[in-house]
């Protein structure tokens, strides 16, 4: 028994001086860690006191750049990104991309119609745009007959070459007689149409040929209108001519002559390198 | 006005023109009467009675194209012609037989025709023209009233239902229920008068010629402001004035 009761003491006393000197381990931890303290704080002072600072609180010109908020010695925490699984992860994203992109894209028609003056389409009124399209419904209702009975006289060159001529005003039987070069029933014959139509006047005082507002409209829309298939064809033979010129390659040159010698017969029109009248 | 009627009966001889203008003509046919209009002795105009026939036109060039129209008609009885007009040297005195041709049994029957178109002249206030002016108030074959004030290039037209006001680049036309006015830059403005069986009613219908070429002629550059490049206005701007013209849907 009394064995036992030694034994209990000894432990007890081996026990009392672990925790003393576990005791005293930590008042040296706390004192270091004090010193540390007092001597970061010191450092920090000197260099303030070294650097002076600048009125509006920034570095002066030279001095090393600010770290960035929450990146300081103290208060750092690196944020550990595992670029492994993400790039995994990108890969399986991208997997199959370039063949839905182009899938997309063959289902996308060609845009045919050029837009002008996108602006003068905003905040058009919904009353305008349904009567606009009324108003086509209209124009497109109208039949062969009415169109050849607008256009009919205005299908031959002397009679244009008379409405040209009656643009500058008035002119006599005489006057045109010179200036078409037809005279007598061959000039009646290209006059008649156009009075009948409306697009020449004929005053009885003087026998005086005027053009009136319809005939100035006529002819001024049928040089828009000529004017416009002109490009068109012109820019339908350009492409005619670039893919001609894409499928000569794989093709021999006797056939690429041949190609060639056939476009020649449209020659561009002088006025197809002019403005566009819009 | 004191107007009177000469008592000398004359013929025309040759064909001749009472009132020959830039826009307007009144032929007499040989054999034709006349007599003379006096006030205070002076010769102030005509009356006359025979085969004649009259051009006018009724039509003004505007920057958009010639607006109006050419009317011409044959007329019929007696007309005066009010104006300085010198038909003498086409004339000779006229006989029993001339006066017969012309449907009167009588030189009186003539006069007294004359005096009553002078006298219904005078009720309507017809003044004598100024500056070669001439005036002209008649009836056509189909006895439809005419009163036609021609003055140089201008003239005013009244014949049917409708009225002509027209100079060199403005025409006024006034009809029974309307009313436009074709203005010197190709514009036009309308109103229309719905009265005697309809309730009175006026409204503007229609405002405005296509005049795409303003834009396009290099005569109409100088409405262009003086702060574009080149003094030109752009080029999409030609068409729309024009009427029911949509160039998207043609594109």
């Amino acid at each position: 028994m009394s064995n036992d009761e030694d034994t209990l003491k000894h432990e007890l006393d081996e026990i009392r001086e672990l925790k003393e000197s576990l005791r005293e381990e930590l008042e040296e931890i706390r004192r270091e860690k004090e010193e540390l303290r007092q001597i970061r704080a010191e450092s920090i002072r000197r260099r303030r006191e070294s650097t002076p600072r600048p009125p509006h609180g920034r570095p002066p010109h030279g001095a090393p750049p600010r770290p960035p908020r929450g990146h300081s010695s103290h208060g750092y925490r690196p944020t550990v990104i595992d670029l492994e699984s993400l790039a995994e992860s990108l890969e399986d994203m991208m997997s199959g991309l370039g063949e839905q992109i182009r899938v997309a894209m063959s289902s996308i028609k060609p845009i045919d119609v050029r837009i002008r003056n996108p602006s003068m389409r905003r905040d058009v009124p919904k009353s305008r745009i349904k009567s606009r399209a009324k108003r086509l419904k209209k124009v497109e209702s109208i039949p062969p007959d009415r169109i050849a009975r607008i256009l009919s006289p205005l299908g031959n060159v002397e009679r244009l070459r008379i409405l040209d001529y009656l643009k500058d005003g008035a002119k006599t039987f005489n006057d045109i007689e010179s200036y078409t070069g037809k005279t007598g029933s061959s000039l009646t014959h290209h006059l008649s149409p156009l009075i009948e139509a409306g697009y020449v006047v004929k005053g009885a005082v003087r026998g005086t040929y005027y053009i009136t507002v319809s005939g100035r409209l006529a002819y001024r829309l049928a040089q828009w209108l000529t004017s416009q298939v002109e490009q068109e064809l012109s820019t339908i033979f350009t492409e005619e001519e670039e893919i001609v010129d894409s499928d000569s390659t794989t093709e021999d040159e006797d056939v690429l002559d041949e190609d060639l010698s056939e476009d020649d017969e449209f020659e561009l029109s002088p006025e197809s390198d002019e403005e566009d009248v819009w | 006005m004191n107007l009177q009627i000469d008592e000398s009966i004359m013929v025309t001889s040759r064909s001749c023109q009472p009132i020959l203008a830039e826009k307007a003509v009144v032929e007499l046919q040989p054999g034709s009467l006349w007599t003379r209009v006096l006030r205070d002795d002076e010769v102030v105009g005509i009356i006359f009675a025979g085969e004649a026939h009259f051009a006018v036109d009724a039509i003004a060039e505007t920057p958009a194209g010639a607006v109006g129209e050419s009317i011409t008609d044959d007329l019929e009885g007696c007309q005066l012609v009010l104006g300085d007009l010198d038909i003498v040297d086409a004339s000779r005195e006229a006989s029993e037989d001339d006066l017969h041709t012309n449907g009167f049994d009588t030189a009186a029957s003539f006069l007294e025709k004359a005096r009553s178109i002078l006298n219904d002249a005078q009720l309507r206030k017809a003044r004598i023209p100024s500056n070669h002016g001439r005036v002209l108030i008649g009836h056509t074959l189909t006895n439809s009233s005419l009163v036609l004030v021609v003055s140089k290039d201008k003239l005013v037209f009244v014949y049917r239902d409708r009225t002509f006001v027209v100079t060199d680049d403005t025409l006024i036309e006034v009809r029974k229920d309307r009313l436009r006015v074709y203005g010197r830059h190709g514009r036009v403005f309308g109103l229309s008068m719905l009265g005697h069986d309809h309730q009175h009613h006026e409204s503007i219908i229609d405002v405005g010629v296509p005049q795409p070429w303003d834009f396009w002629d290099d005569s109409a550059s100088d409405c262009c402001p003086p702060h574009m490049p080149h003094r030109r206005i752009p080029r999409y701007d030609w068409h729309r004035a024009t009427h029911d013209w949509d160039p998207d849907w043609v594109v």
